[in-house]
């Protein structure tokens, strides 16, 4: 499973590192990503963003790790392209 | 006019219904362009380069990296800067016949009255609800005409406002979208070229006003899509409803709900 731990971050940033590390698996095979965040509105916002791409991302679950800090677990498929 | 100033403003002396009367209108102006970001930027230059007056930039940011897409005067090295600061200088550089300041006041309901009176124009670059609200009312109750933009994604919005004579932005749209329809990151996004293409009309609209001429976005919303290249005019019209230039003004300020805006703080 691949790692971004994007704590320090906020909107809309927090989604510009997960789209372009979603696509660069996307693009090479897919996979699974989990994404830290301590931007709580980001907790929602990257999943309602992802769904929006229409590239397939599944978010399979959010852990609150406590404080402002979660996780996003996001299944990644191979892009056809 | 000087020699400088005809051979500058030459091309535009020469444009049918535009000439030395005109051009003087324009040197005789008082514009303020409140932001100096995506839309700030070509509209300030714009109205620079064709020879406005008196230009004041009120912008309390920053330039940041993630501006450099769009917002074309700042350079990688005016990173943390105020904006206003830097767009004031660099616009009195491209054009030193006019006077360019900078105001680096944050815009807000309470000051936007004070801060927006004794100008002929304002052309309103900001980029969040809650001052474009403000910046409307304002202009109504101080009665300065106002030219109205907005872009996100790949659309954009214009309106040029005469108070009690057009329709004003609340005229349009009474209230700020629900919180409901929030915009997710996707849509923060935007393209340099875009909101330029916003920018410029604003900036046109302004500058005929300003000359004397008629203007096209009077009681009409130009909505632009960029994704097929589509313009389209709907016709609007003043409400006598309308908070802000109906039978009596009510104050009425908007809270900024949008999570994605550059400025939100916890």
């Amino acid at each position: 499973m691949e790692v971004l731990d994007l704590r320090g971050e906020k909107c809309p940033d927090t989604f510009v590192y997960t789209k372009i590390k979603a696509e660069e698996m996307g693009y090479s095979g897919g996979g699974r990503l989990k994404v830290i965040v301590d931007y709580p509105p980001a907790v929602e916002s990257i999943p309602r963003s992802l769904a929006e791409e229409g590239r397939g991302y599944k978010v399979l679950e959010v852990k609150h790790l406590g404080g402002r800090t979660y996780e996003i677990y996001i299944e990644v498929p191979a892009f056809e392209e | 006019m000087n020699l400088n100033e005809i051979k500058r403003y030459s091309r535009q002396l020469i444009l049918p219904d535009f000439g030395t009367k005109e051009q003087g209108r324009l040197k005789r102006a008082r514009v303020a362009v409140t932001g100096a970001g995506g839309l700030g930027c070509p509209i300030s230059t714009y109205l620079t380069l064709a020879g406005v007056g008196e230009i004041h930039i009120i912008d309390f940011d920053r330039v940041e990296l993630s501006n450099l897409n769009r917002q074309f005067l700042y350079t990688p090295g005016d990173a943390g800067r105020q904006k206003a600061e830097v767009a004031a200088k660099r616009l009195g550089e491209i054009n030193p016949e006019i006077k360019v300041e900078a105001i680096t006041e944050k815009i807000t309901y309470d000051n936007a009255f004070e801060l927006l009176k004794g100008y002929d124009a304002i052309v309103d670059g900001t980029d969040n609800f809650a001052v474009r609200y403000a910046v409307n009312d304002a202009a109504v109750v101080n009665r300065v005409p106002l030219f109205h933009g907005a872009a996100l994604m790949y659309e954009g919005r214009a309106m040029s406002i005469i108070p009690r004579e057009t329709a004003c932005f609340r005229c349009v749209f009474p209230e700020p979208p629900p919180a409901g329809m929030i915009p997710t990151c996707r849509e923060a996004g935007i393209l340099g070229s875009v909101v330029g293409i916003v920018g410029a009309i604003q900036a046109s609209e302004a500058i005929r006003y300003l000359a004397g001429l008629e203007i096209g976005l009077k009681n009409r919303l130009l909505i632009i899509n960029a994704d097929e290249m589509r313009f389209e005019k709907v016709r609007i019209a003043r409400s006598s409803e309308c908070t802000a230039c109906g039978e009596r003004f009510v104050p009425k300020p908007v809270e900024e709900v949008c999570a994605v805006a550059e400025e939100v703080e916890e």
